[in-house]
């Protein structure tokens, strides 16, 4: 993966991360600044890359899912050596 | 090391991101050795973010990353890409082992059509525990 698929992928993460921290859209004017910051890697990435991309960011298609992973968080403390997680009581 | 992102939800506080960054003292130079395994030896908790105060929370998805003590974010990065473009398509949960790295990744079916957003919610909350933020 070279310099500008690796930028592409960081940028794609990050603009995920906003919109979700700003309840779903960001402003225009930042949506069209990062757009134009993808659009520069984007012209810079191979045929491959391009086509990693779009199989990582591209619509939904997730093939089934628990309704509920039966799953809970414990407590910990610095130097703990227990998982983070355990299966649900 | 071993990164691990949880989005829980409890009745009472709410739901959020908690994420864990534990060392395991170790570098290896292939594939994961099956002892580093987080269901094996998770390593020593060294830091943690905590949104919402374990414990009891349910976990709605999660996202684990074990690599080598001193890999970069570069490394992880990339075979995270890999990871879930190669996923992508089967059924959930994710696991899969890429260069020195292993992920997994699973979330309930409530989460399934956000799931762009929630892989990326969760992957940054690993690298900003670890250190590695914005």
């Amino acid at each position: 993966m070279n310099e500008a698929a690796e930028r592409y992928f960081k940028l794609m993460f990050d603009l995920l991360v906003a919109r979700q921290l700003n309840g779903g859209d960001l402003p225009d004017d930042e949506e069209a600044r990062r757009a134009e910051e993808l659009d520069e890697q984007w012209a810079l990435m191979t045929d491959a890359e391009r086509e990693q991309a779009e199989a990582v960011f591209s619509g939904p298609s997730l093939v089934g899912a628990p309704e509920d992973l039966q799953q809970e968080d414990l407590e910990l403390s610095k130097g703990a050596t227990d998982p983070p997680r355990r299966e649900a009581a | 090391m071993y990164l691990s992102a949880h989005h829980v939800v409890s009745p009472v506080r709410g739901e959020g991101i908690n994420a864990f960054y534990y060392v395991h003292g170790h570098d290896w130079d292939a594939d994961v050795p099956p002892q580093m395994f987080p269901e094996v030896n998770p390593g020593e908790l060294f830091d943690q973010s905590i949104a919402i105060p374990p414990p009891g929370n349910r976990v709605r998805s999660f996202l684990d990353v074990v690599a080598p003590d001193g890999a970069s974010p570069t490394e992880i990065r990339q075979g995270f890409v890999v990871f879930v473009s190669r996923s992508r398509g089967t059924p959930l949960p994710w696991r899969g082992t890429f260069g020195r790295c292993l992920f997994h990744i699973g979330m309930d079916l409530g989460l399934v059509n956000q799931w762009h957003t929630e892989v990326a919610v969760l992957f940054r909350a690993t690298f900003t525990v670890r250190g590695w933020g914005p």
